[in-house]
């Protein structure tokens, strides 16, 4: 069976004017136009078989976007190409529309002042949705995702979770094959974000559906994809189980400790209590912050031993972010490798600074 | 086909809808918007307080090419005002909805709005160009209500594409917040009147380079039986809303191409 | 944004109100400057009705030396400057004050001890620089180049016509602020704008000198204030008017003006008091 999505050696480079500011500025842009070539893709091989669901992730500008647009027919490669479902997603655009849909977490394609169910219905039609198909997708969808309450509301009266969870239902009535999911969930509460993932996974197991998800918060990814593709600088530099990311390199952990007072030597208490283990320390305006290895202690341990040293008020545990991850990466000096399926082997373990 | 224009009838509706949430400002709306063409109204009234004939062209006679360019954009008021929004949604990332629905992207954007206040106009654009046939003493032939409608339906076609062509200019510089479309679409109010009084250049613009004059004086000249006019200009509507049409998707396919290869 | 930058500006410096003012109109030059593309347009578009009066009055002057005591050489004057001045006060003054509702950004100015009326006059100046500028380019350009418009009358009619030319500008913003106060109960400033805009070509006498109109419509607008805009003016600037007349024109368009601007004062306070109590 041919992979539902592939990508072969996908280039994306945009060319930028570089103008100087001001009106001399302007002047000299009109008479010699001098442009900069940015690279946003640089050579990515995507392969996912129906019913994946995979997150793609980076940081910030890494290309994730660009990747979805070229992956949607919103761009058109500088190099490369791509095959959704058999067709080829810039050059049959239409025919590829009926067979993908996109949720941007930023922007809802709902109407904006009619109320969701007609928005629901007006998509039905858009896709050509077969009646009987139409009622059986709309009771599924408005039993998993709770739309009851939502239906009659118009979509600027929706809060951003109740917004997001729309849309998801929008994407989902002409019952496509592949979802893309880009930046789904930002600025959506704990619970909600539950509640998404509770619902693409269930999707997934149902109907067979395929599901790239992108995102900048790992967070997001957990129990949800167990196959992460990780983009750095239009690259990639890991394409395997996320489990085993996490296990790798998702070692570093971050207490971040407020303190009752502003005690002067907290930070060498801290040290002191727990030099077995041998963490960093930085002092902040409100506390301090410890960085270790969850691999050497846990982090109930290291909690427990602040407690003990310094007067903590307030603590958080910080979750590890693709940025920490890609920066670990690059310290083991990886090089990307053919991805074998759900098993990546990275060249050079890296070791834990000691 | 059918099922484009059962699409293009439902997204109207939907902008019918929105323009009821708001139905303080959709009057504030239709009120500014009869006034402004009321002002030229006024001007002819007054005009014609002194001057009794413009070289032919009575008041009643220039209240009809009044009526065919008022109706005319009313009508692409309500229905085809989408291409407005055309800068605003390739600025914030609005437009790649567009390419990823199984529509024809011309058609979504053209219904992205429905100024439902156009209503206001093309009901004043009727009841001036009614007014007008009624006390020209014209003969009514049987090809002059056809000729009339489609002239009208020409002229909301011809409106459209000259507005969506310029408005294409935010594929190039999309930051670029010049009101060169309104301009440019502004001067139709130069066929609300006979071309006879203008000078060569404006009736060159005005004819061939944004046909608007095809769409109000030829066919005119026609119905009202101003001069030997040749029956040929029955068509003269319809070369202008062809050729606007061709061009305007010509750009229309430059603009899009620009814009996948380009981003926003 | 302007709200913020005035605050900045401001510096809790307790002195006169000229600098404060004076800073508002620096800042909606330095905007309007970066707008001065799109300015140029919407000033141009303007003067395509100049355009197609020249040719409509060309046309009624073939073969008739005046019409309504009003020459072919002063009729195309007229038709210039009308437009030229109605450019003074464009599109971007009245937006930017009812933006400056719309957006929230009052509340700033709801706690500043600054005559919110003066303020916004202070902006449109900003803006009126620019506008202005450009359409002075216009007015010259097509008038002098292509249409070859008259100068004034004599150096009083010169005098005289700026003199009322600067009136009819603070009558003209007064009145598109009280318009901008609208917005305090309608989302749709656009449409506030256009039926600003229409009823003030009619009664201004831009699209139509007042000497032309039928009679029941130049009684209203001899009485009304928008006269001054335009045709009071250009009646001076033409000497259509002379001795005692010219003094009641000016008396009657002083006279509007210090009704307006008690009556724009009670209406910016009396709007601030309604929202201070219904929350906005």
């Amino acid at each position: 069976m041919p992979p539902i999505v592939s990508a072969k050696r996908l280039v994306k480079r945009f060319r930028r004017p570089k103008k100087a500011p001001g009106l001399a500025g302007a002047v000299r842009h009109l008479l010699r136009p001098r442009h900069e070539t940015v690279t946003a893709v640089d050579g990515v091989d995507l392969s996912i078989e129906e019913g994946e669901s995979v997150a793609y992730v980076g940081p910030n500008g890494a290309g994730k976007s660009t990747t979805i647009k070229l992956l949607t027919g919103i761009l058109v490669p500088s190099a490369g190409t791509v095959d959704v479902c058999g067709v080829r997603p810039h050059i049959d655009r239409q025919a590829n529309a009926r067979n993908i849909s996109v949720v941007f977490g930023q922007r809802t394609q709902l109407w904006w002042d009619i109320p969701v169910i007609e928005s629901f219905r007006l998509l039905g039609d858009i896709y050509a949705v077969p009646a009987a198909d139409y009622r059986q997708t709309m009771d599924e969808l408005v039993d998993v995702l709770d739309l009851g309450p939502l239906l009659g509301v118009p979509a600027r009266q929706l809060s951003l979770g109740q917004r997001m969870r729309c849309d998801l239902g929008a994407a989902l009535i002409h019952a496509p094959r592949v979802l893309f999911l880009d930046e789904p969930t930002i600025g959506l509460d704990v619970a909600v974000k539950a509640r998404l993932r509770e619902f693409v996974g269930r999707m997934r197991t149902r109907r067979g559906l395929t599901v790239l998800l992108t995102s900048h918060d790992l967070g997001d990814i957990e129990e949800l994809c167990p196959r992460m593709i990780m983009l750095d600088e239009g690259r990639i530099v890991y394409d395997g189980a996320f489990d085993e990311v996490t296990r790798r390199f998702g070692w570093e952990q971050k207490v971040v400790v407020t303190l009752a007072d502003d005690t002067a030597d907290a930070a060498g208490r801290a040290g002191a209590a727990l030099a077995r283990v041998g963490p960093r320390i930085e002092t902040t305006g409100t506390g301090l912050e410890v960085t270790f290895d969850s691999r050497t202690v846990t982090s109930g341990e290291v909690i427990k031993e602040l407690a003990l040293a310094v007067p903590v008020v307030d603590l958080t545990l910080e979750e590890t972010s693709a940025e920490t991850i890609v920066r670990r990466l690059y310290e083991g000096n990886l090089t990307f490798q053919q991805p074998v399926r759900q098993s990546f082997q990275p060249v050079g373990d890296p070791e834990p600074d000691r | 086909m059918g099922r484009l224009i059962r699409i293009f009838f439902r997204l109207q509706l939907v902008q019918l809808r929105s323009a009821m949430e708001y139905r303080a400002d959709f009057w504030i709306g239709a009120v500014g918007a009869i006034l402004q063409q009321l002002v030229s109204i006024v001007f002819l009234l007054t005009f014609f307080g002194h001057i009794s004939s413009l070289g032919g062209w009575s008041l009643w006679r220039i209240l009809v090419l009044q009526g065919i360019v008022m109706t005319a954009d009313g009508i692409r008021e309500m229905f085809a005002d989408g291409v407005w929004k055309l800068r605003a949604d390739v600025n914030d990332g609005s437009f790649d909805r567009v390419l990823v629905r199984p529509v024809p992207p011309a058609l979504q954007q053209v219904t992205a709005l429905a100024s439902i206040h156009g209503i206001g106009n093309a009901g004043l654009g009727l009841v001036v160009l009614i007014i007008g046939l009624a006390r020209s003493e014209l003969t009514w032939h049987w090809w002059s209500l056809p000729l009339l409608v489609i002239t009208v339906a020409c002229g909301t076609v011809l409106n459209t594409s000259i507005s969506f062509l310029t408005n294409m200019i935010a594929f190039w510089e999309p930051a670029a917040q010049s009101a060169f479309p309104t301009m440019i679409a502004l001067m139709r109010d130069f066929a609300k009147f006979p071309l006879d009084v203008y000078g060569v250049a404006i009736r060159f613009v005005v004819t061939v380079l944004l046909p608007y004059g095809l769409i109000s004086y030829y066919p005119s000249r026609l119905l009202l039986g101003i001069g030997q006019p040749p029956g040929w200009w029955a068509v003269t509507p319809m070369i202008a809303a062809v050729a606007a049409v061709l061009v305007t998707s010509v750009v229309w396919h430059r603009g899009l191409n620009r814009y996948q290869g380009v981003g926003n | 944004m302007t709200a913020v930058e005035d605050v900045v500006t401001r510096r809790g410096r307790r002195d006169t109100a000229g600098p404060k003012y004076l800073s508002l109109a620096r800042t909606t030059l330095q905007q309007a400057i970066a707008y001065r593309i799109t300015t140029f347009f919407n000033v141009g578009l303007t003067f395509i009705w100049v355009i197609i009066l020249y040719y409509l009055w060309r046309a009624a002057y073939a073969g008739r030396v005046s019409i309504a005591g009003l020459t072919w050489d002063q009729m195309r004057t007229y038709v210039v400057i009308a437009y030229g001045i109605n450019a003074l006060v464009g599109w971007r003054t009245g937006s930017a004050m009812m933006a400056t509702i719309r957006t929230g950004d009052i509340v700033f100015e709801m706690v500043r001890p600054l005559n919110y009326c003066t303020t916004q006059i202070a902006r449109a100046l900003g803006f009126t620089a620019v506008e202005g500028a450009i359409s002075l380019a216009f007015t010259l350009g097509i008038g002098l180049l292509f249409l070859d418009i008259r100068p004034p009358a004599s150096l009083p009619a010169a005098l005289l016509f700026g003199l009322a030319l600067i009136i009819g500008f603070l009558t003209k913003v007064l009145i598109v602020f009280l318009v901008s106060l609208l917005t305090f109960w309608t989302l749709n400033g656009m449409g506030l704008m256009w039926s600003q805009q229409a009823i003030m070509q009619i009664l201004s006498g831009t699209i139509v000198p007042l000497a032309l109109m039928p009679g029941w419509l130049q009684v209203i607008a001899q009485v009304l204030p928008l006269r001054g805009i335009v045709s009071t003016p250009l009646q001076l600037y033409l000497g259509t008017t002379t001795g005692w007349s010219v003094v009641g024109l000016l008396a009657l368009q002083v006279g509007w003006l210090i009704a307006l601007w008690v009556l724009a004062n009670l209406a910016w306070r009396r709007a601030f008091r309604i929202v201070e109590i219904q929350g906005g």
